[in-house]
């Protein structure tokens, strides 16, 4: 077995050099790790060039919505537990259009994955602002450059409750296939923020750019069942290095330890044929 | 005296008890062997202002409510005030007579029984606390209909004792204080009596419940909503069943995320549904294209209230048919149908699951707040020749020749493609909201385009409307023919019972996408008359009736005040018509 079982025959249509393809690349790799089959993955993706992935991953692939793949995610997973679930979309999918849903993903804990390919800006439609975009970017909706704050998407997941937060770098692909084959493994909401390079529309962050400044918090000493420390690593540093690994992981009841009805045959795969009904009939007699 | 026919109602501000007392009541007349209709109206407040409840029972089947009251039951001053003219002569109020703050005057000259009781002071003395207020009213009615001690003790029982022995207790003393009130001479001057019938057992259902029955039976497997009134009451419905059934019930975040995780569980391949009602069907319009898009089936209630905007919450209106025809941007299949009754949404309820995965497709139960709300008497549904239909599902994942991926969305004579559920081993699929080819594959040329367009569109062309979509009641030759739709469909059909004899009939429509087309256009052009009923401004069944079937329907009887047609004032109206001279 290798990792090419999860190709597919088309190819691509992403810009040359797009953080994509290392991403793509890593998720591929991660499954190989998991030594999961094609068959036992689905994939929940948005709208916008990340999304597209689905089209290029040898699984199950449903390209949705903009903004919606986890609500899709977490009715395909509920429905059949036995698949692994990844979800996966942009920053402008997830954060911006899907904010809601991100905030009730990680309070909800169902055992999906998401992956989130964050660049600071809206690629497929040529080049706008997102909210993980820097204060002052120039674009073609805020010519004078963008005026609010961008956020920080992982320390919002640590405050909602997500059991899994960590970042990656889609420069580094062979770093950023662990994280995510480690947040498969992981029980419950895992999520992984992937720093990703736009060549088209944010040249100015470019690999170089951010090899200059990406590192690996664990090595450093970071515990990541410290919760406190998760969140002061979310703070902006003075020498503007970006850190990335594992931010902060916690052992939680998923969802669907809550749902005795899920014991057994997935949901999606029970005889529907002769239920009997009266005894609901009965009560309202 | 009258036996076994009553037009009851119970008033009070909400938090009064005015629910609970109004199902007692209820269950009374059908414990008894009576058909029971009950209509609930609420602000849309937790404390205040003015419920009521009111109760039509008698031995035939009730389809309505009517204004004329033989008993009103005024747990408050308000109730009195709003009420009272609704009294018919020899009808009886009952109010709190210790506290005297109701204006009375002129009731008692107009013949209205004046069934004073210290409600208050029965309370105080059953050990108080205001939850007992609607177990002194409800004694009292019982009183008056004529229960006599042990009646009251059993129907109590009913009532409460789910509750503990102490809570029952408590409302029992509060009842037989009432009761001793009412039952000497008060009762003997009442010209109505209850009087236990032997009839079969029957249930007494709302159209939610009907519905979310018929969904369990379907093997509805996964649920999402987000609360709504009217709709609410499926999801809560089903949401107690939840274990006992094997099904997931999702409170979600929003109607968005309610729709998506529908969709996801489909997508899976489980049995999913949503509900919501217009306000929340706005939010779910994009998910809704996308399940017409990737021909993923999805099963949709849509409970009506009065809009736009927030409009009436807890009332009724049938104002949301030709938002749910159109909603979502572009051209999809969607199947649109519209329930007239209890036993309608039960039949639907199952139906829709069969025809979602039949046609991989959203399908739109469309209800209101008077069919999911109100209650009626049925006989327990029948279930033997409901048949689960799944669909085309492909056992084995066999790629499309020459490729690697499991051809989704395959061309078939029918334009329906196998489905396949993810977990199968062997090929995958892909598909997406984009446009896209047989195999799922984003694709934005022309032929693709229009072959993926043909085929979805193609798809419920096999669905004949005309089987299920209309029913025409009465005689099939009349003067004068009623057209509506949906929870008009009772008032109507009661205010024909009201006109037994006269030349009228009625066209209920159901199918609203597909529309039987043929069948309608066949019936208005042989009328000699047609007259439209719907609960809503404009008359939107007539526009769909005039752009489909060519027939413009000029006469209107239209109600939007947020309340549901009285079968007498429907009575009143259609009555009117059939004695008007032709072409008025």
């Amino acid at each position: 077995m290798d990792p090419t079982r999860f190709n597919r025959k088309a190819k691509p249509t992403w810009c040359p050099g797009c953080g994509n393809f290392g991403i793509q690349n890593a998720l591929k790799k991660a499954l190989h790790a998991l030594e999961l089959e094609p068959h036992q993955v689905l994939l929940s993706t948005g709208i916008g060039c990340s999304g597209k992935i689905s089209h290029w991953i040898g699984a199950y692939g449903y390209h949705g919505l903009h903004g919606r793949t986890l609500p899709v995610a977490i009715g395909m997973k509920l429905a059949n537990h036995a698949l692994t679930v990844i979800a996966e979309g942009g920053d402008g999918d997830g954060y911006s259009e899907g904010m809601g849903h991100f905030i009730h993903a990680c309070r909800r804990n169902v055992d999906i994955t998401y992956l989130v390919h964050n660049n600071g800006v809206f690629g497929l439609t040529t080049g706008q602002v997102s909210p993980t975009g820097d204060q002052g970017f120039v674009s073609s909706t805020t010519p004078a450059g963008a005026l609010e704050r961008p956020f920080h998407p992982l320390a919002l997941a640590v405050a909602a409750g997500a059991t899994y937060v960590a970042r990656g770098f889609s420069g580094d692909s062979e770093r950023l296939a662990g994280l995510i084959a480690d947040a498969v493994r992981h029980p419950g909401f895992a999520y992984v923020d992937i720093l990703q390079v736009c060549v088209s529309f944010n040249p100015a962050k470019s690999y170089k750019w951010y090899r200059e400044r990406v590192f690996d918090l664990n090595e450093e000493g970071h515990d990541p069942t410290d919760r406190a420390a998760a969140l002061a690593a979310t703070e902006p540093r003075a020498d503007g290095r970006l850190p990335t690994g594992l931010f902060y992981r916690v052992e939680a009841p998923t969802l669907e330890a809550g749902l005795p009805q899920l014991a057994g045959a997935p949901l999606a795969e029970r005889d529907v044929a002769g239920i009997d009904v009266s005894p609901l009939m009965e009560d309202l007699v | 005296m009258t036996v076994n026919r009553f037009n009851m109602m119970v008033g009070g501000a909400a938090g009064l008890g005015v629910k609970t007392a109004g199902d007692v009541l209820a269950r009374l007349c059908t414990r008894a062997g009576l058909h029971v209709f009950g209509n609930v109206e609420y602000p849309s407040i937790i404390r205040g202002d003015h419920n009521s409840y009111q109760i039509v029972a008698g031995e035939a089947f009730q389809h309505g409510h009517r204004r004329e009251l033989d008993l009103l039951l005024a747990l408050d001053d308000l109730s009195v005030e709003l009420h009272r003219e609704e009294i018919r002569p020899g009808g009886a109020l009952i109010h709190d007579s210790g506290k005297g703050g109701a204006d009375l005057s002129g009731l008692a000259e107009r013949g209205v029984i004046l069934a004073g009781v210290p409600l208050a002071s029965i309370v105080e003395e059953a050990g108080g606390g205001a939850r007992l207020l609607n177990a002194a009213g409800l004694g009292a009615v019982m009183g008056l209909v004529g229960l006599d001690r042990e009646a009251l003790a059993a129907a109590f029982k009913d009532a409460f004792a789910r509750f503990g022995d102490e809570i029952l207790a408590a409302n029992l003393a509060a009842g037989r204080l009432a009761w001793e009130r009412t039952s000497g001479e008060t009762a003997a001057a009442f010209d109505r009596r209850l009087e236990p019938v032997d009839a079969p057992p029957r249930m007494l259902v709302t159209g939610n419940q009907a519905l979310a029955i018929g969904a369990i039976k379907a093997g509805v497997k996964f649920y999402a909503g987000y609360p709504m009134t009217p709709s609410s009451t499926i999801m809560t419905t089903l949401a107690r069943q939840e274990r006992e059934y094997g099904l997931v019930v999702k409170h979600a975040e929003d109607e968005i995320s309610a729709v998506g995780m529908a969709v996801g569980a489909s997508v899976a391949g489980a049995r999913a549904m949503t509900a919501t009602s217009g306000g929340g069907f706005c939010l779910m319009c994009e998910f809704l294209g996308l399940a017409g898009m990737t021909e993923t089936p999805l099963v949709l209630v849509e409970s009506q209230r009065p809009g736009p905007a927030t409009g009436l919450p807890t009332r009724t209106e049938q104002g949301d048919l030709k938002f749910v025809l159109s909603a979502s941007q572009g051209d999809f299949p969607r199947i649109v149908i519209a329930p007239g009754g209890p036993e309608e949404c039960f039949r639907w309820g199952f139906e829709a699951f069969n025809l979602a995965e039949r046609y991989q497709t959203p399908v739109i139960l469309l209800l209101d707040k008077h069919l999911s709300e109100s209650c009626w008497t049925c006989a327990p549904f029948a279930t033997d020749g409901l048949t689960v239909d799944r669909g085309a599902w492909a056992d084995a994942a066999a790629p499309a020749p020459g490729e690697d991926q499991f051809p989704r969305h395959a061309a078939t004579d029918t334009g329906v493609s196998p489905m396949l559920r993810p977990g199968t081993p062997g090929a995958t699929w892909t598909t997406t909201g984009d446009a896209h080819d047989d195999l799922g594959r984003i694709s934005e040329e022309e032929a693709d385009r229009v072959r993926h367009m043909d085929k979805i569109l193609g798809k419920v062309r096999g669905l004949d409307a005309g089987a299920y979509g209309w029913t025409l009641h009465g005689p099939a030759e009349a003067d004068l023919t009623v057209v509506g739709w949906g929870s008009t469909t009772q008032p109507i059909l009661g205010a024909l019972d009201d006109l037994a004899g006269a030349p009228v009939n009625f066209l209920q429509v159901r199918g609203m996408h597909p529309f039987p087309t043929g069948d309608v256009a066949r019936i208005l052009a042989g009328a000699r008359r047609t007259v439209l009923v719907e609960n809503n401004a404009t008359g939107q069944l007539g526009d769909l009736i005039a752009e489909r079937a060519g027939v413009r329907i000029d006469d209107a009887i239209l109600k939007y005040s947020g309340r549901q047609f009285l079968v007498d004032e429907l009575a009143a109206a259609i009555g009117e018509r059939l004695q008007a001279p032709e072409g008025r």
